[in-house]
């Protein structure tokens, strides 16, 4: 029996690594250092690493291991997140400053099937409350999920209006994240805490800016990019008050785009003062890992056309993030965002006391179960044809409760088969770069890597 | 080299064979040896376009001209010497991915290129070569335009990769026996671990004497994939009738290792029947079903294809099809691969040159 369960494991790693190493195979080869980055900050945590492996998910659904339902678990395929879980929501201070529960990680957007997403939000919560709180039932965490996507996805089918989540409701997680903005906005505390102010003028600090993460590094932008940023800001308007005032990349930031290229950008305001600067993150945008799992039509022309069209139906209302849009910049595919103390994401390592609760979570769980279900149900079709199956909600959450909870238990099991294989294989799992796939040396100036 | 020699050979076929008549009547110029009298070149054209319409299970319909196939190439020989070059064409992406080249251009690939040496019977090649058995097996189904070989359909073996290839050919047309080292990642991909594949491949034909084209194919491909050397092995064999105008027979692929699973087992079986009427009407059709994992028990996660065509040959490079597509999957298999279960028309033009050539039947 140990042999066979030896020669499994065997098989499981060596599976695991092949389908990480074959979706990161461009990665690797092009940015190495920034790759054996990403990866070590997969291995920190059970959920470090589920952030990271969407492709492995999408593999085990496409093998069958995670598809199996008795409903039409691709049918139908939903505009969406593509890759909900909890960390991937957040708060976003829209355009008239009012904070709402939102997507706020549309990198990986595009069409999913709408039963993937359900069971990815709910692993995700279940390997976030296993973290949080041993004692609890995880899976009960995931039926809250279930039952509030549910319940919401057929309240809309039978016409209730879709609505923005502006409060914390009876949630202590919800309550603590809102409280949290109110007093970031409050205080800009992206601009406390990420520049300073030197003769009137306004400037990122470079180096380490918070000593608690010596992992967040900012560095000098190659001037070329910098050069390159008016002309990608001007799609917010030609007023004076959207001019650059100093640029920098960064580097630490994210999980699945560890390796993605970053520049935090500070914008001159309605003054010329340095107190209502506006703070902009540019973010480099790749393939979703979910590329083509849909018809033989594509979604959008481009990746940053996915991205924006996704937020842009999305989200509650269009302006959620008022300086959201999808671009080119020095040829690389990029979002731009706002950059705000305010935008506060739900964070697994903030579920700890109180807010780690049996009935805490399940109450998150309940927020998000049916922020999806609002997600999903953006579109009549789609909507429909969901309600449509869940004629017997209790089998619907009983089934995805039950999926939750076996790929939960095959996350934790891949992780520690992910960082026995990234401590035998090395940094970047045995695949590297050669001379000739290294890119040159603007591009390679442009990638950079963590000092 | 190649290039030089392919530009060479493209020079001596513009010059007037020393030796022939002039076509305007004039006198001819005395005999002189060359070498160059054996070179032989031939431009390789296969060309499909279509318009598609399709209904994938549970989404609107679709429908598209496009041009799945556009391969243009130059084989060369002299004496014993052989090479060929071969583009396709591609779009820049793949997989559904939007990042590609000016767009998502269509831009031109290699699909092969190779040089290689005949001696007696026995044929070496190395480069971009053309693999064993999914040659062998879309060769007598002949409608490649129609529909490709299911293994090849499925991704399970790759029509082309980076290798050498050895083949010795049975006297008196009994077949051939080959031997294949290769890559394993296919054409389509760089090399991602250090172990080879291997694939040996015989086709027989019993009765060549009797001018009977029945055909026996065995092949094995001792084959890994990704970085981590996952196991991708393949048994192969087959049975058919390879007539001029009639054609059929049934193969089977037991699969060990499938998608970066190495424990994985499959199976694929298929069937095909052709036919030629009148000189001018063409008939296909072929079926193939696919259990996607064998260990599975009694969980069903298949793939049914079947595909029928009726075309007509307009003139011998040029011929024209209609084509009905069905994939049926499981419940199982619908579920984890979304957008497959698709109901397609199409209408395909195929031209290609030479008209008829063992060449092109390798395309």
């Amino acid at each position: 029996m140990t042999g066979c369960a030896g020669a499994a494991a065997d098989d499981r790693a060596g599976e695991l690594v092949a389908v990480l190493t074959r979706s990161d195979a461009v990665l690797l080869r092009s940015r190495p250092t920034l790759m054996a980055g990403k990866y070590a900050v997969m291995a920190a945590d059970p959920y470090s690493y589920l952030r990271g492996e969407l492709a492995v998910e999408r593999h085990d659904w496409e093998m069958g291991r995670a598809s199996g339902s008795a409903l039409q678990a691709s049918q139908p395929l939903v505009r969406s997140v593509s890759d909900p879980h909890p960390e991937n929501f957040g708060l976003l201070v829209a355009g008239d400053g009012t904070a709402a529960l939102e997507p706020n990680d549309l990198d990986s957007s595009d069409r999913a099937p709408w039963l993937f997403e359900v069971r990815r939000l709910l692993s995700g919560l279940v390997v976030g409350a296993r973290m949080a709180n041993g004692s609890l039932d995880s899976r009960q965490v995931a039926l809250a999920a279930a039952q509030a996507y549910a319940a919401q996805m057929l309240a809309l089918a039978a016409g209730e209006r879709p609505a923005r989540i502006v409060g914390p409701a009876d949630s202590v997680v919800l309550v603590d994240l809102f409280q949290r903005s109110a007093r970031d906005l409050a205080a800009h505390s992206e601009l406390t805490d990420f520049t300073v102010v030197q003769d009137g003028h306004r400037r990122f600090v470079r180096g380490v800016p918070d000593s608690t993460s010596p992992g967040d590094v900012v560095v000098e932008l190659p001037q070329a990019a910098r050069d390159d940023l008016p002309r990608v800001m001007a799609r917010l308007g030609a007023e004076a008050r959207f001019a650059v005032v100093d640029a920098v990349r960064i580097f630490g930031s994210g999980v699945a785009s560890f390796p993605r290229v970053r520049a935090r950008v500070l914008l001159r305001g309605e003054t010329d003062g340095p107190d209502d600067d506006v703070m902009l993150e540019v973010k480099e945008l790749g393939e979703s890992p979910l590329a083509g799992w849909y018809g033989p039509a594509l979604t959008e022309r481009d990746a940053p056309s996915r991205v924006e069209a996704s937020a842009r139906m999305l989200w509650a209302r269009p302006d959620a993030d008022p300086l959201f849009f999808g671009t080119q910049w020095v040829g690389l595919p990029v979002l731009v965002r706002s950059e705000l103390g305010a935008n506060k994401g739900v964070k697994v390592s903030r579920w700890a006391g109180a807010r780690a609760s049996q009935e805490e979570l399940d109450r998150l769980a309940r927020a998000l179960g049916g922020l999806l279900a609002r997600l999903h149900g953006t579109l009549a079709p789609e909507r429909e044809a969901i309600a449509a199956q869940l004629g017997h909600p209790d089998d619907f959450v009983g089934e995805q409760a039950d999926a939750a909870a076996a790929r939960a238990d095959q996350v934790l099991a891949d992780f520690a088969t992910f960082r026995a294989a990234l401590a035998q294989r090395g940094p970047t799992l045995g695949l590297t770069s050669t001379a000739d796939t290294r890119p040159n040396a603007d591009v390679q100036q442009l990638f950079g890597s963590p000092p | 080299m190649m290039q030089h020699a392919l530009f060479f050979a493209l020079m001596v076929a513009q010059t007037p064979v020393e030796g022939e008549a002039p076509l305007d009547g004039g006198t001819a110029a005395p005999p002189v040896a060359s070498a160059l009298d054996e070179l032989a070149w031939s431009p390789l054209v296969d060309l499909f376009t279509e318009y598609d319409w399709q209904r994938p299970a549970g989404a609107e319909p679709f429908n598209a001209f496009a041009v799945p196939r556009a391969h243009l190439g130059l084989e060369a020989q002299w004496r014993g010497v052989r090479g060929r070059v071969l583009l396709e064409g591609v779009y820049s992406t793949q997989g559904g991915a939007l990042i590609g080249t000016a767009g998502d251009s269509v831009v031109a690939r290699l699909r092969e290129a190779w040089g290689g040496y005949r001696w007696r019977f026995l044929e070496a090649r190395l480069g971009m070569v053309p693999t064993l058995a999914v040659p062998a097996l879309e060769g007598p189904w002949a409608l490649r335009a129609v529909a490709p070989d299911g293994l090849e359909a499925q991704r399970l073996l790759a029509p082309a990769d980076l290798g050498a290839t050895l083949r010795a050919e049975a006297p008196k047309g009994y077949g051939w026996l080959g031997v294949a080292v290769t890559n394993g990642e296919g054409y389509t991909q760089r090399e991602l671990d250090a172990r080879k594949s291997v694939e040996v491949a015989a086709l027989v034909r019993p009765l060549p004497a009797a001018a009977r084209p029945l055909e026996v194919l065995l092949a094995w491909q001792s084959g890994s994939t990704g970085t981590t050397s996952q196991r991708a092995d393949r048994a192969t064999g087959g049975v058919w009738w390879n007539g001029a105008h009639f054609g059929g027979g049934v193969d089977a692929g037991y699969l060990l290792g499938l998608s970066d699973d190495g424990g994985r087992r499959g199976l694929l079986l298929q069937a095909f029947a052709r036919a030629e009427l009148f000189d001018r009407l063409l008939l296909g059709a072929r079926v193939h079903w696919l259990d996607r994992d064998l260990g599975g028990g009694s969980t069903d996660n298949s793939w049914l294809d079947v595909v029928a065509a009726v075309g007509a040959r307009l003139a011998a490079p040029l011929e024209v099809f209609a084509v009905f597509h069905r994939a049926l999957l499981s419940p199982l298999a619908r579920a984890s691969l979304p957008g497959s279960d698709v109901a397609e028309f199409r209408l395909t033009l195929r031209l290609h040159w030479p008209p008829a050539s063992t060449l092109s039947s390798e395309l």
